[in-house]
Formats: structure tokens, sequence, C-alpha cells
């Protein structure tokens, strides 16, 4: 409820780590699953170091499934969610979860809505009975209604009006995804957050959180067998509904080519670059996907990245990166960022950045491509560390549609990529795909007031 | 109809309504939900963290703090050295210490940057080094099956690094811009200017990164220096968690710190005064909201008032969305997102401390609200439901402290930095159910009594 993920930059580079896999190592994780006769799928992740648990409950709904004008409905929500159900009245929630010393709180982004708790393991069952509660019994106030979509308005303002920067990635994100549902703020304009009705938001419960749109993860110190007779005791009740399903949506090639944004802003300091392309997400095409995740680890996400060693170690720019997101519903990115010198004029920069990535890409050896690869594999043991990063990756997949034995064998899909892989897909990229070419610059001279 | 008549067809209409609600009443009896009856009847039974802390001395004389934990093959090492933050730097020279910080991480004579850094990630070893006000800080995480490469790179690191002209300019360039990039960010802007007010020119006024013209000062002679003088075996202290016997983990200190010098040098930081006397600043930008920081004096950690003024900022503005703050600012009135204090409870000023944001138009009532709440705790204090509310919270969260286990061991660095000693876990709940609600009020009459000192940046007319 504090934080919608506008993007998941910061988790991902971490992501990426995580699903190189060893031989070694057959399992990712140690879970295991299963369906009640609802629908609803619950993933049990055990990890004994403490007494403790994370409970993750992902709906599949998020700002793309809002309909045109009612941008920020999932999101308003998930806020709602909060305020309420019939056997746990007004702040009733909040008060319980402050009492037993839980951690909670939700997100919103454009594929999901998550709400998720850490726990003490001897109140796993509270939370879990709440998270039931409130699946099938909100109760919205019209006053809560009210009250909450002043804070929603708030919140924007606080995360997006107050910076320029994260006003100007927004408008870089509406351009690249143009025409497709991901082309508006998951928290809606100023405008759509007036506009929307407790009605909006009692239609859109009633239509995406049932057991069956929903993915119940839980990580920590418990068994599959507790977990069975908690779930079925909490959740087995709750009847059985079909969400409504948006229909589907083709991303790529939408609009292929490229478009250029500069805008100088008020209290921006210096020059920032970036070119932005769509590309397949792991639905989507996953052999293009998971080559394109190596790529970017090699390209700009270390110390010893090819950026790092050509760029910014040889004084050309002052920082450089990459990023990569394919866990989604729709397509996904790949994104190149830049702080260029001063003296550096925009144009050179931009095009210093694409000549890069095409020279990364042929310098990419078989040896290489293997040290790439142990890279990301000898973290892996790390998922076994905070219960709280295998509920995320494991939620986020699963929500996505994968079963667990995709999730645990992701391995065999990275280890697969070759260097052919790699080419084809950055090729494909480079040449294909729709991109962005956005710069933020300082405002030049005074403001006029 | 007689008039008795309807008197007693509205009395037998009155009893079948009251045998209505009664047996409506009666038949949801027992679906009213109640967590306590919920959590004496779970299947999940509270269980004990089985860690303990234990001091280990090493064969070259240096004390750690040790927390086996054996559930995965993970290490975390978290360490620091007294006296060595950005508070102990030249004047002239501010950022020295983050500038060494960032370039210990370019290389050193026997592992040059691209053999450093290949090391480092196809090991996946997690190394960071940093610098606070009053010390300079370093961790080190990796798998239990790399510990030999993880204890030469670090050692490597500390007494070897390279410092070469080259990556000097690199780092400078990259704090500059860091420095500069400050501006862009409302909530940057307002803590630094926050920190000036407070603290005038004392050192804890500045910043680890220093200043344009302050890091243009630094020599390669400087950060060799600095790593000589202030990475001293006597002011160093480690905490170590995860995957490691006792032995394992005096071995990899020694082979690590061993050979580290004592130093006979004391060094001390200028008697502090914080300014709390202002009563109204703001600091003006074209922004749609105002962001506010209020500030008062506090204690310290080991105060006797500690866990008495920490369950009362709690219930005043503490975690969650039940503070009082919220519950009148944001639930009822939707003035903002969010608003929330805690204790700053730094030895030399300690401090009550809170903030928020709002529109412009939401301001003023915003301030009133805080205002009201705060006079409110020193007036009235606060209710036994509440007192308890946040005693049991702050018991059944002491678990979660232990997620990850370089959370551990930054815990257990945490500390001794705060002088808490070796049983504190053992200690701590014990702390919590002493404290009473007559304890709690007093704390909240003492340090609730002075009006916060309020900071602000935006368009706000107040104070300007």
């Amino acid at each position: 409820m504090f934080n919608i993920k506008f993007n998941k930059i910061a988790f991902l580079i971490a992501f990426a780590s995580y699903f190189w896999v060893c031989e070694a190592r057959a399992k990712l994780f140690k879970a295991d699953e299963f369906y009640l006769d609802n629908g609803l799928r619950v993933i049990v992740n055990e990890n004994h170091k403490a007494p403790i648990a994370k409970l993750m409950l992902w709906y599949k709904v998020g700002s793309m499934d809002e309909a045109v004008g009612k941008g920020g409905l999932a999101h308003l929500l998930e806020h709602l969610m909060f305020r309420g159900t019939l056997k746990v009245p007004d702040s009733g929630l909040n008060e319980i979860m402050l009492e037993n010393g839980i951690e909670n709180n939700a997100f919103t982004n454009r594929d999901f809505t998550v709400y998720h708790a850490l726990c003490d393991i001897s109140r796993l069952e509270l939370v879990m009975a709440l998270e039931a509660d409130r699946m099938s019994d909100l109760k919205i106030t019209d006053e809560a209604f009210a009250g909450e979509q002043k804070i929603v308005y708030q919140e924007r303002q606080q995360r997006v009006e107050n910076n320029s920067q994260s006003k100007f990635s927004e408008e870089v994100g509406k351009i690249l995804w143009l025409g497709t549902p991901y082309e508006h703020p998951v928290s809606g304009t100023l405008e759509e957050i007036n506009a929307l009705t407790k009605e909006d938001a009692l239609s859109f419960y009633k239509n995406y959180y049932t057991p069956s749109n929903a993915v119940l993860v839980i990580s920590g110190d418990v068994d599959i067998s507790q977990i069975k007779t908690l779930a079925e005791k909490y959740y087995g009740k709750i009847e059985k509904r079909n969400a409504l399903r948006t229909g589907a949506f083709t991303f790529l090639n939408k609009n292929g080519g490229s478009i250029s944004i500069k805008k100088e802003m008020p209290h921006i300091e210096s020059r920032k670059i970036s070119i932005s392309y769509i590309i397949p997400s792991v639905l989507e095409n996953p052999k293009s996907a998971f080559a394109l995740n190596l790529f970017s680890s090699y390209l700009g996400e270390s110390g010893n990245s090819y950026f790092q060693k050509n760029l910014v170690q040889k004084n050309k720019v002052l920082m450089a990166g990459s990023d990569v997101s394919i866990s989604s519903r729709g397509s996904g990115v790949f994104a190149v960022f830049a702080l260029p010198l001063e003296a550096q004029d925009d144009n050179s920069s931009i095009e210093l950045l694409e000549k890069t990535i095409s020279e990364a890409l042929s310098s990419l050896t078989q040896d290489k491509l293997e040290t790439e690869k142990k890279k990301t594999l000898s973290s892996l043991v790390y998922v076994d560390d905070n219960p709280e990063d295998s509920a995320y990756i494991i939620g986020e997949l699963a929500s996505l549609g994968l079963s667990l034995s995709q999730i645990e064998d992701y391995a065999d899909n990275i280890n697969e990529v070759t260097l052919d892989d790699i080419k084809t897909a950055v090729i494909h990229m480079l040449k294909g795909s729709k991109k962005v070419i956005a710069v933020l610059a300082p405002k030049e001279g005074k403001d006029i007031e | 109809m007689s008039k008795k008549k309807k008197i007693l067809t509205a009395l037998n209409l009155f009893f079948i309504y009251v045998a209505v609600y009664a047996i409506y009443v009666f038949s949801t009896y027992g679906k009213e939900f109640s967590a306590d009856e919920l959590i004496k009847n779970s299947i999940l039974k509270q269980k004990e963290f089985s860690g303990t802390i234990e001091e280990v001395e090493t064969k070259t004389g240096i004390k750690l703090w040790l927390m086996e934990e054996h559930s995965a093959p993970i290490v975390s090492i978290s360490f620091y050295f007294d006296e060595a933050g950005f508070g102990f730097e030249p004047e002239e020279k501010q950022g020295l210490s983050q500038m060494a910080a960032e370039l210990l991480s370019y290389g050193t004579k026997a592992y040059p940057y691209e053999t450093f850094h290949d090391l480092i990630e196809t090991n996946a070893l997690s190394m960071s080094f940093d610098s606070v006000y009053e010390t300079f800080n370093g961790s080190l995480t990796f798998p239990k099956s790399n510990l030999k490469i993880a204890e030469e790179i670090l050692k490597s690191a500390l007494s070897e690094p390279l410092f070469e002209l080259e990556h000097m300019k690199i780092v400078r360039n990259q704090m500059a811009e860091m420095i500069k990039i400050q501006d862009e960010k409302p909530e940057k802007v307002i803590y630094r200017e926050l920190k000036k007010q407070l603290y005038g020119s004392h050192p804890k006024s500045r910043q680890a990164i220093g200043k344009i013209d302050t890091i243009s000062n630094i020599s390669q002679q400087d950060l060799k220096d600095f790593i000589n003088h202030n990475l001293k075996k006597n002011n160093l202290h480690i905490a170590i968690a995860g995957d490691i016997s006792k032995q394992e983990a005096a071995d990899l200190s020694d082979f690590i710190f061993g050979d580290l010098k004592k130093s006979e040098e004391k060094k001390s930081l200028p008697e502090l005064q914080p300014d709390y006397t202002f009563s109204q600043r703001n600091i003006k930008r074209e922004m749609p909201q105002v962001i506010s920081y209020f500030v008062a004096p506090g204690v310290k950690r080991l105060s006797p008032d500690f866990y008495a003024l920490y369950i009362a900022n709690e219930i005043f503005g503490g975690s969650g969305l039940s503070s009082r703050l919220n519950l009148t600012a944001r639930e009822k009135e939707g003035l903002t997102y969010g608003a929330y204090s805690y204790l700053n409870s730094q030895k030399d000023a300690p401090q009550l401390i809170g903030s928020f944001s709002s529109a412009q138009t939401n301001y003023e009532r915003m301030q009133d609200i805080l205002l009201m709440e705060w006079e409110k705790m020193s007036n009235d204090g606060v209710s036994q439901k509440e007192f308890e509310t946040v005693q049991k919270s702050m018991l059944t969260s002491f678990n979660l402290r232990f997620k990850s286990i370089s959370d551990i061991a930054q815990m257990l660095s945490l500390m001794q930095k705060e002088n808490l000693g070796i049983d504190f876990l053992k200690k701590r709940n014990t702390y919590v159910q002493a404290v009473t609600l007559e304890q709690v009020n007093a704390a909240a009459k003492k340090y609730f009594k002075t009006k916060p000192s309020i900071f602000t940046i935006g368009n706000n007319n107040q104070g300007d």
C-alpha cells in the first residue's frame, strides 16, 4: 500500500542472477504446491532458519486490466483492501497487524496486485485468516472510499509530481508503450483518480479478486501439511468464481521504429540518456528473453561489465549501465542508460551507446559466455537465505503461469542459451524492436515566473 | 384500535424486534473475528530462535562476536573501525573516507581491477565499504564453499589497495555528479539543509560524499594515509554470522585483520550543541507538495527513558497506519500519503524526529494536526490499550530480525556500536516487558513538552 512498483530495476538486477543454475543444484527452491477446489494455487517454500514466515498473495490483476479512463483503479482498490471487511471493520486489520508485530504491506504494478506480510510463525495462521477474509468480504464505506481517493492523490504527488525525473520516466514509458495496456501510469493521472467511484472499485474487486486468479506463496518455518490444513480451513470455503479475463493483447511489433524525446526540466542538474527497447517476455519468447537477460548481465550490470570496462574506465562516459525486465504479462524491456561527460553532445553520446552495444555483441565469445553463466550460477545459494526473496521470485513466476517444475528447473533454459541465441536476439532487438531514445537535461537559463 | 391496544401492539412489536435481534446476535456470535482466540488455537506455535552470540578471541588477540547458523551454506561478516568516519576528516578534505571506501573496490596489488571483479563475481562475493559519521564500515557475504577466496580478497582490499590516479579521477567525477544530483530530489535537499540548520559548522552537519571543492583537494597520499592511520586493530569491531564454526571464524578474522597495527592515537570530535531554537524554516522550491521535517531533543540509546519514549513515539507516529498521526491526518482526513516519526538515539544529538509531505493546500491543516497531537502526548499521555498494543507488537516481532544471515551480522555489529552488551538478545524482551504505562506517560510528558522545530521545503509561506 505504500509502494507502487513503477519499475522493478533494482530487483531485477538481483533477480537476473538467481536464475542461472549450475548442474550441482537440481532444483532452485525447496518448494511444493497444491491447488484448492476453488482454484487457489498454493506454493510452500521451506526455510527453517528462524521461526518466521513470509506470506505473499499475488492477484493476477494490475493496471493493464483497467478500462480506458479508469487509470489508478487497481491501485486504489489495493488501498481499500486495508479499510475493513464485514468481520473486521474499519481499520481493524491494521490494528491486529500492529498488535501482533506483523510487517505487512501491498503493492500494485502493471501486471499484479500483491499483499504481503512477514510474521512470527505463531501469527501465520492469523495472517492467513485475515488475508482470506478480505478475499471475499471486503466492505467499502463511502468515507473510506473518499479518504483513500485523497490519499492516493497525495501519493501520486509525492512519488511522481514532486520530482522531475519521475515525471520524465513516466512520459518515456508512455511513448514506449503507446497503444498497449502498459501505456498508462500505474497510479493513474490526477484527473483519473478523482473520477473513480466506489462502484468502479467494487466491480473490479468482484471481477478479479477470486481464488482461481490468485497465487498464495508461503516461505518460512513451515511444512506443506500444515499449510494444506490451514489453506483448506480459511481459503477452502471461498466460492469458486471465474475472474474476468482481459482479451489477449499483442504487444510485439505493434509500432516498430525509433522515437526520440528530449526535455529540459526544472531542478535537473545533469544530462541523462537512455535507450529502451521492447523485447519479448519470458512468456512470449523464452529463448530470446533468456538470451537477452544474459546479454544485459554481460553488457552493463556489474563492476566488470563491458560498459564499465570500455566506457566508464576509459573515461568516455561518467556512468553507464543496462537492465532487462522479462517477467511480465505483456512484453519486456531492455534498457541502457548513461550519464555523459559534460563536453559530450547528445547525438554523439547516443551514437556511442549504440555502437558499444554492437561492439559488446561482437566481443562475446564462448569463453566469456561461460564465465557470465558461472557468475550467476554461484550466487544461487542465496535463494535459501531470506524468505522474502524466495517468496517474491516464486510468486512472480507462478503468477505469470509457470508450473512449479518450470520454476524449479529454470536453470535448464539458461544453461541452454547459446552464443547464436544471443546474437539472434540482440540483432533482432537492435534492428526490429520499437525503441525510445530519451534525453533529460537541465533547463537552460532562469525560470520565468 | 383503542389506545391500550395500540400500546400493546407496539410493545409486542418491540419484543419481537428484541427477540429477533437477540437471535441474530446469538447466531453471529462465535463468527466474530477474534485474533486472540485464533492465535491461542493455532496449529503453529510460538518457538524460540535458537541462535546465540558468543565472543571469540583469536590467536592474534582480536575479539569478535559470532552467531553460528547452519541452515544455509552462507556466511556474512560485518565490521567497523571506530573514529574513522567522515566526522573525523579534515574540513578541507571532506569526502576523503567515502572516496577511500569507493576505491577499495578498484583492485589491489595482487588483484588488479579486472581480476578483482572477476573473482568477486564468479565467486558470488558481496562486498561493500562505506563511511558514516563516526565509523568506517565494511561487510562481506559469501557462500561457505568460497571462504578461502573471500578472505583473500577482503584482506587484499584492506591491506594493499591501488588508489591509482586514473581510478581516483573516475571516482571523483562520479562523487561530484552525486553531489550535484542531490539537488534534483527535494527529499535529499531538505535533509541536507536540516543538518546544517541543526549542527551549524560542526562536522556532524557534513555529508559522507563531501563537497565539490573539498573532494578536489584529496590526493593519492591522503587516501593511503587514511587507510594506514585509521584501519587499526584496536579500533576494529567484528561480527560474523552463518555457516561457520568458532575456529573457522577466528582463523578467518586473523587471516584478514591479524596483521593490522595498533594505534596509540585517540581522536575526538568537537563538542556538539544542536540548535533546536528555530521554530520554523522553509526552503523555497517550486513543487506541488510541501515536505516537512519536525524535530525535538530525544534520548540516548542507553538512557533509562529509552524504551518508554520508544513506545510513546510508536503510538504517536511510529511505523504502520495505526499511529495517532496517521489515524488523524491520513485515515480521517486524507491529507497525506503518510506521516511518521522515530527516535534517532545517537549519543551526541539524540532526537525525536519525523516527516510528512502534503499538498500545499493541505499543509496548514496538516501542521495544525501535528502540533495538536504533539501537545496531546505531553498533556494527556497514552491509554492503557495503546500502550499494551505497542508493547505486544514489540514482543511478537522480535524474531523478524533474524530473516537473513547478513541482517544478523549487521545486527551483531550494531549491538557492539551501541554498547548493548553481548547478552542483549536474551534480555531485550524483559526490557520491553518491564516498561509500565506510568513510565511511558512520564516520558511523553517530558519529551513532547517542547514544541518541535519545523523545517520545510516547497512553496510554503510560513517561516521563510
